[in-house]
This record gives structure tokens, sequence and C-alpha cells, in this order.
């Protein structure tokens, strides 16, 4: 359905109207999905960063057992080993959180940006604040398309 | 039933409060037990162990315990002395052989043994410095210590599993005031390898999964509380 300038009504208006409650819904949710989501990145972003150092750490402590005699060389390798695993897992857990986190983040601010766009659609809000909805919601899409469709972008959060 | 619904109940908050604690029990304490206590599971343990000078050319006389491994199970054998004028001599032995040389009453000094490898850990090195493999017993002479590690068999420090019922033979020598009753002494504690650290790996990683789905689930039924709170 095409805007008729002549009417007076602008482009949002000839929209479908979204109850204002169910947009505001929509909102909350996807923000809620985008923040689980993107944590769920970051902390298994963290863990596989760490493994290194945990892995150090382990090791020395295995040694250390050994060298005061509470086991001898089978179990000091067997527990290496096992060090290892957990080391490897700590390392790929990484790759499968980050596809559940960047496909729980991209569904979120999908229903972020659906829920701007419902609300700058909705005629019972003033015209300025629909406005700001339909930009904040323009901007959410311009994130979401460098983030689906350019591998090399990436938003960098310092959390340490 | 709907999703709504189901977040909203009063059972669906009592049953993720049960979870979520279910989970810390896993993680803070059921896995560090079992990692601790359920490791190695010790069979007989003594300090100053007894037997008498006769061990030596009696089997009969000699200290024996037997102990059966299952497919990659080891055991763990501490075996040191700490008496004057005493050497004593530890060998692991298959059940069979045993049985065939306790018939006869056979000298220890005649009975083969099963290879293994003991251990004497020095600081700073890398394992497995400190250990020798491929030996069938282990004699100590006055003092010494050591960690036996046994599979069944070895290549160089490398554990072969073999399993089935073997027995742990200690006989020795006593020269001070020597006679067939003079008191041989040492110490000795023989450990079977449990799968307690594979147990609680499970354990933990059930105790995780807990945690992180139903701090979601808290989450939300959080949230769709507040909302319809907001509402009405």
């Amino acid at each position: 359905m095409a805007s008729d300038p002549s009417s007076g009504r602008g482009f949002l208006d000839t929209l479908p109207q979204v109850d204002k409650a169910k947009a505001m819904r929509l909102l909350i949710f996807g923000l809620i999905l985008t923040i689980i989501a993107v944590t769920i990145l970051l902390a298994s972003r963290t863990v596989s960063a760490g493994a290194t150092n945990w892995q150090n750490l382990a090791q020395q402590e295995n040694s250390l057992n050994f060298w005061s005699g509470l086991y001898g060389s089978t179990e000091y390798a067997q527990r290496n080993n096992e060090i290892l695993l957990t080391v490897y897992w700590m390392r790929h857990q990484a790759t499968i959180f980050s596809v559940v986190g960047r496909i729980g983040m991209n569904v979120g601010l999908l229903m972020m940006i659906l829920g701007f766009i419902f609300l700058a659609m909705n005629n019972t809000i003033d015209e300025k604040t629909r406005h700001v909805f339909l930009i904040v919601g323009a901007a959410l899409v311009l994130i979401v398309m460098f983030g689906v469709f350019f591998a090399g972008f990436n938003l960098t959060i310092n959390y340490s | 039933m709907t999703l709504m619904t189901w977040l909203t109940a009063k059972k669906t908050m009592k049953h993720t409060v049960i979870f979520l604690l279910v989970g810390m029990v896993c993680v803070l304490i059921a896995a560090p037990i079992l990692r601790t206590y359920a490791t190695s599971l010790s069979i007989y343990g003594r300090m100053g162990q007894t037997t008498t000078n006769n061990s030596a050319t009696n089997i009969k006389e000699a200290f024996y315990q037997p102990f059966s491994l299952m497919d990659g199970q080891k055991a763990t054998i501490r075996f040191s002395a700490n008496f004057p004028n005493h050497s004593v001599t530890l060998k692991i032995v298959p059940q069979g052989e045993f049985e065939a040389r306790f018939a006869a009453n056979s000298s220890g000094g005649s009975v083969t043994g099963s290879r293994f490898v003991y251990c004497q850990p020095r600081y700073g090195s890398n394992p497995p410095t400190g250990c020798t493999g491929d030996v069938t017993s282990r004699n100590i002479a006055n003092d010494d210590a050591y960690i036996i590690e046994f599979a069944g068999w070895t290549s160089t420090t490398n554990l072969i599993y073999v399993p089935g019922n073997y027995v742990v033979l200690v006989y020795g020598t006593n020269s001070t005031n020597a006679s067939a009753s003079t008191i041989v002494r040492f110490n000795i504690d023989i450990a079977i390898e449990m799968p307690g650290r594979l147990i609680a790996r499970y354990v933990d990683i059930a105790g995780y999964a807990l945690l992180v789905g139903f701090s979601t689930v808290f989450l939300f039924i959080v949230l769709v509380r507040s909302t319809n709170e907001g509402r009405s």
C-alpha cells in the first residue's frame, strides 16, 4: 500500500497497527534475549581465553602432587591427559556457545527492531516520539545487517 | 498449557528453585567429595606390618593380600620400611602362580611375579623421572619408600592393563638377633583405583547445566511476573 501525501497521512500511518502493550513486550523480551545471548557469548569467550591459564595452574598442581608423593607417574600422566581434555573442551565450547549466542543475539535484536517499528507505527503516540522510535529501530537494523553480512564487523566491549 | 501459564504457575517457581539448589549441591558439594574420596579405595593399610624371618623361605609365613583388577583399573601400593638390619621384598603375583607356590610352601625368592612400575618422586623433575618400569620385585634394605603402580604388566614405565586376580607378597629378613621367629617389619598401603574423578566430571556437567538452564527460567519467571504486576 503506497502512502498518499495529498491525504496528509504519513508512510507509517498506512502500515498495520499493533497494540502498544504487545510492541513494548516484544521490545523488552528482545532486550532480555539479547542480554542473555551476549552474556553467554562473552562468558564462553572468557572461559576459552582463560583455558591456558587454567591449564598451567592445574598442571602445576598435578606436578606438586607427584613430587610430594601423593601418586605415581601413571596417575600423573592420567591426570595430565584429563587436564588436556578439559582444556580442549574449554576452547571448543566457545565455538558452540558463540553460535548459540550469536543466533540468540540476532533474534533478540530482530524482536527489538520489530518492537521499535510497531511503536513507530502506533498513531496513539505523538509524532516526535514515533520518529525517535523509528530512528532507533533503523540504527538496530544497521547493526544487525553489519553483523550478518560482514564477518569482520564486531563491537569491542571491555568487560575485564 | 501455554508457556506463559507455565511461567506464571506457582509450582514452576518452586521447581526452579529446587533445581537451582540441586545444581549448587552438585557443583559445590557432590563433585568435590567424589573427586576427593572416591578416586581410590584402600583395601589394606598398616604401619609396622609384621612377618617373620621364616617368610623368606616359607611363603606361608609371608605377608600376602589378594586383590582384583578390572579392565582399565590399576592398584597403587605404598611400600616403605624404616627399621635397622631389615631386608624386605615386595612382589605382585598372579593368583594362579601364588596358589601353586603356596601349596608347595616355596621360598619367596623362587616366585617370579608380574611387572610393575615403582616411583621415588624427585622434587622439580618431570615425570616419569624418578620412576622405573619392567621390574618384578622391589627390595628395601633398612630404609626407603616407594610408590608402586600395578595394572598387570608394563612396557618400560607404561602400564599395560591385564585384569585379573593378584596377590601382593612381602617377605624379608631381620638380622638383629636372627632366628626363624624374629619379627620383620614394614609399612604397606594397597589402594585400588575407583572411577570417582570420571563420575565427578559428569556430576559437574549436570550441575552447571541445571544452574545455567534454570537461572534463565528464573529470570523469565521474574520478568513475566513483574510485567503482569505492572499491567494489573
